[in-house]
């Protein structure tokens, strides 16, 4: 009887496996550790807004009254902000740059990218350095504007995120077919009119995607705008957490934000679903720039100031804070600890994420269906979560489950690994997609297989995007400041601990020194992060 | 014993309604080289496959000397299957030398001596002898297809089995290479199964050629054999681009002559050229005649009009428009003896022994 009903589960589930894979069936070893890690990547998520869902009704209620509408209203006037200058200034230094003799295009090409890989907590203390009460403008000016206003927090995020539609843009532009150039000359359009009907159009898919990265970045920040004094989602569900000890409002604000997010998320999937062009680039000849005449000096200008306002401005500053620092004396000069813990965490979540990612892309690639491309979005979905809320998941579950590890490294490292796989992920996908399919069967012709084939043929050939990825992953992990903030073991600073503690105190020389290398770290992804768009 | 049974295999891929492969049965004898001859879509590279394990027949088996490999639950994994596979792209593995490419999975299997004596004869026939260190991105591409050649032939397979060959390489080296392979393929006594679409190559290099369409056999035989007699239109129009004209009122003569009308006239043909028994109930039938049997003849009873030429080096295609009939037939001709100018009206006859009557 039991035997019989055995047997016949056997059947069942041996039809289903079939079902999904009915060439060949991937390794079951495999399979497993790929769907243990998406589980495990996404249980802060759905934690989280099991939590949320869950919270008491009267403190819905109380919330919802008393602080949702103007954290909705300062978030999202925020976000949209930011994200519409963000467009603007994205897509008129692209054009700027790609299209036209702009003196200096060729550096700029690169350099405008850059304040992308700033931190945007270093971006941020460095305007208030320099911008704030006691800034060092202060002792030369009376500045008229206040940073710590919304002006202010806007104009800084602009500056550190516009460069995701610059990226964007620039390559977008690179690739549009110089054929409808000519034909729309051809047509008598002048330059104004081809920017305005064919150029724009044919951008706007890459206008929306670098649009929502900003918004994405804005609604997910939290370092930056809370130390502008700014009141976001991001940053009230820190301080409901961690000042006011209140999980269940933390959980429910958490909830609100979860849900922005999707609907941003929802809003850029119809979009992209909508208009859809396609262009393919024949030629490879080079369209002419664009002569700018009398404009051109003036246009510079301009771009070197955006260029100075997020590069030169916050590294000069930095610097100066140290100098002057170093000068009065009584620095406390031996962060080697810091920079100790900041490599072991980052370089333990590179070395984690990119063992993790292995199998989930590998199965993605090779043997893609519903279920493995869903274990891959499921390990993905972290990337345009809030890190406040992957940190308020993690702290959920451990607190309830596993209080033995709460506050230990390990739960910093899953935070890290959580939210940085899906960079880890994309850029070993790259690379897999690379390897002809025909190799790994010639491995098995030649009768390799399994492990054995993965060790031999595959994994050398997609090392360098492995690796890639590694290094993006360590780099965002040296820099990330709110899952480390909230999850790190007591006492185990890290040079973004150390800049924002410091700066908090308003010990502005001391947090000088950490963000510079902090900066420095930055740069050395700056290629891949190019080369990604 | 015959070195690969395939029996009545079917195979339709999820999503599909009509099979990549139906009902095909197919036999490979020791030493014999076919081709798998079809346009593209025809399900011959899926029976490759199938043959090399990638992928599962849904019914029917697959044996390989005589021990079944797939079917009624068998399912013999690819690896473990002694088939040499030469892929379309080669797949050479980028990272590893030649000499390693060459062993690959044979490591372990043979000692030191024994791999490099197979690797130095193998390099030996295929003419690559020094290129040992070399990496697959150093070599043409007629070098890495020898490697990969090679590397097929590197296990001693039973089979081996032989995508698109020649599909990246260009005119010129074509030719030497299907000289080659054929060499050594015969050379190392290996039967072999080639997937093509090209009929040059089906021609040039099989001892036996399977032509296919919509996953079904369609004819088996020697090159010659399905070049002068196709047993049916497809066939015809596929392997040797012959003109089918419609045949009718087809009857025995008392001189032992098969006689039939078409729209280029009476013909008059013996029974060595028809493919099936006229004496049966068998009014109406098509004549296939190649392009090369026709003839300029100022006698010929045939009276055409040149429509157009197409050049192809050594000899020309014409297109001409017949009077008696309302579709065109297609001529090839010297180069020295182009009939005359488009418009102009010539006569012509054809050889009645490159002719073949098929049933309709």
């Amino acid at each position: 009887m039991i035997l019989e009903a055995l047997v016949n589960l056997h059947f069942k589930i041996k039809s289903i496996w079939y079902g999904l894979w009915p060439e060949n069936s991937p390794s079951l070893l495999l399979l497993i550790i790929a769907a243990a890690v998406s589980l495990v990547t996404s249980l802060p998520l759905f934690y989280s807004i099991w939590q949320g869902i869950n919270a008491d009704f009267d403190r819905w209620r109380l919330l919802w009254n008393q602080r949702i509408p103007a954290l909705l209203a300062s978030t999202l006037s925020l976000t949209v902000v930011v994200t519409l200058a963000g467009i603007f200034l994205g897509l008129a230094l692209a054009w700027l740059v790609v299209r036209t003799n702009l003196p200096g295009h060729r550096f700029f090409s690169w350099s405008l990218v850059i304040p992308l890989v700033i931190p945007t907590y270093v971006g941020a203390l460095s305007y208030i350095m320099a911008f704030g009460p006691v800034g060092l403008l202060q002792e030369y000016i009376n500045l008229p504007a206040d940073i710590y206003s919304f002006p202010g927090v806007a104009l800084v995020m602009t500056i550190f995120t516009y460069p995701y539609v610059f990226l964007i843009a620039s390559s977008s532009l690179r690739r549009l077919n110089p054929h409808l150039h000519e034909m729309s000359r051809s047509c008598g359009l002048s330059s104004l009119e081809i920017f305005k009907k064919v150029e724009l159009p044919l951008l706007r898919p890459a206008l929306g995607a670098g649009g929502y990265l900003i918004a994405l970045y804005v609604l997910a920040d939290f370092g930056a705008v809370s130390m502008l004094r700014y009141n976001t989602f991001a940053t009230s569900i820190y301080f409901q957490m961690t000042g006011r000890f209140d999980r269940e409002g933390a959980a429910v604000l958490s909830l609100v934000l979860i849900t922005l997010t999707l609907t941003l998320v929802m809003l850029e999937y119809l979009s992209r679903r909508r208009g859809h062009y396609q262009h393919k680039i024949e030629s490879k000849q080079q369209l002419p720039r664009l002569e700018l005449g009398k404009w051109r000096w003036p246009l510079f200008l301009l771009v070197t100031i955006i260029f100075a306002a997020g590069v030169i401005l916050p590294v000069t500053v930095l610097s100066r804070w140290l100098f002057q620092g170093i000068s009065r004396g009584g620095i406390e000069w031996n962060i080697l600890p810091f920079i100790f813990n900041s490599i072991l965490s980052s370089a333990l979540a590179a070395l984690i994420a990119m063992a993790v990612s292995l199998p989930l892309v590998y199965l993605r690639i090779r043997y893609s269906n519903k279920l493995t491309e869903t274990l891959n979005n499921l390990a993905a979905s972290a990337y345009i979560l809030p890190g406040v809320v992957v940190a308020l998941g993690l702290i959920f579950i451990f607190n309830n489950y596993l209080p033995s590890l709460y506050g230990t490294l390990f739960v910093m490292l899953l935070a890290l690994i959580i939210k940085y796989l899906p960079l880890s992920l994309q850029s070993s996908e790259a690379n897999f997609r690379l390897v002809a399919d025909s190799l790994e069967d010639a491995a098995r012709n030649m009768g390799v297989s399994g492990l054995k084939l993965l060790w031999r043929i595959v994994l050398p050939l997609v090392l360098p995007g492995v690796l890639a990825g590694g290094a993006l992953v360590f780099v965002s992990s040296m820099k990330e400041l709110t899952t480390v903030l909230m999850l790190r073991p007591a006492g185990f600073d890290t040079l973004s601990i150390r800049v924002w503690l410091q700066a908090s105190e308003g010990f502005y020389a001391e947090a000088a020194f950490p963000a510079l290398i902090l900066i420095l770290v930055s740069l050395l992804p700056l290629k891949l992060m190019i080369d990604r768009f | 014993m015959a070195v690969l049974e395939l029996n009545n295999i079917t195979k339709t891929y999820s999503g599909k309604d009509k099979p990549a492969v139906a009902d095909l049965s197919f036999t490979l004898e020791n030493e014999e080289i076919v081709t798998l001859l079809g346009p593209s879509g025809c399900g011959k590279t899926t029976i490759l496959r199938m043959i090399a394990g990638f992928i599962r027949p849904d019914r029917g088996e697959i044996y390989i000397s005589g021990e079944k490999v797939a079917g009624r639950g068998i399912m013999k994994s690819p690896e473990k299957r002694n088939i040499g596979m030469m892929f379309q792209d080669y797949a050479l593995f980028p990272h590893l030398t030649v000499r390693q490419n060459i062993i690959f999975g044979l490591e372990k299997k043979l000692s030191r001596e024994e791999q490099q004596e197979r690797v130095e004869k193998l390099l030996k026939m295929v003419g690559l002898e020094g290129y040992q260190n070399q990496y697959p991105h150093q070599l043409s591409g007629g070098q890495q297809q020898r490697v990969a050649l090679s590397r097929a032939l590197s296990r001693n397979p039973a089979v081996v089995l032989m995508d698109e060959p020649f599909s990246s390489l260009d005119e010129r080296m074509r030719g030497v290479m299907r000289r080659e392979i054929r060499e050594i393929l015969q050379k190392s006594k290996t039967p072999a199964i080639i997937v093509s679409h090209d009929r040059e190559d089906a021609f040039s290099l099989s001892d036996r050629l399977a032509v296919m369409q919509s996953g079904r056999i369609e004819q088996t035989g020697t090159p010659r054999e399905i070049f002068s007699r196709p047993k049916n239109r497809f066939v015809a129009e596929f392997a040797s681009r012959s003109n089918l004209v419609e045949l009718s009122a087809l009857q025995n003569t008392d001189d032992g002559q098969i006689r039939g009308h078409c729209l280029l006239g009476e013909v008059c043909l013996s029974p060595s050229c028809c493919g099936f028994n006229t004496s049966q109930e068998c009014r109406s039938a098509l004549l296939a005649i190649r392009p090369d049997a026709f003839e300029i003849d100022p006698e010929g009873e045939i009276k055409a009009e040149i429509i157009d030429y197409i050049y192809y080096g050594s000899f020309v295609e014409a297109r001409l428009k017949v009077e008696t009939s309302c579709e065109d037939i297609t001529i090839n001709a010297h180069l020295d003896r182009v009939p005359g100018q488009p418009g102009e009206r010539i006569q012509l006859s054809f050889r009645e022994e490159s002719c073949w009557i098929l049933t309709g």
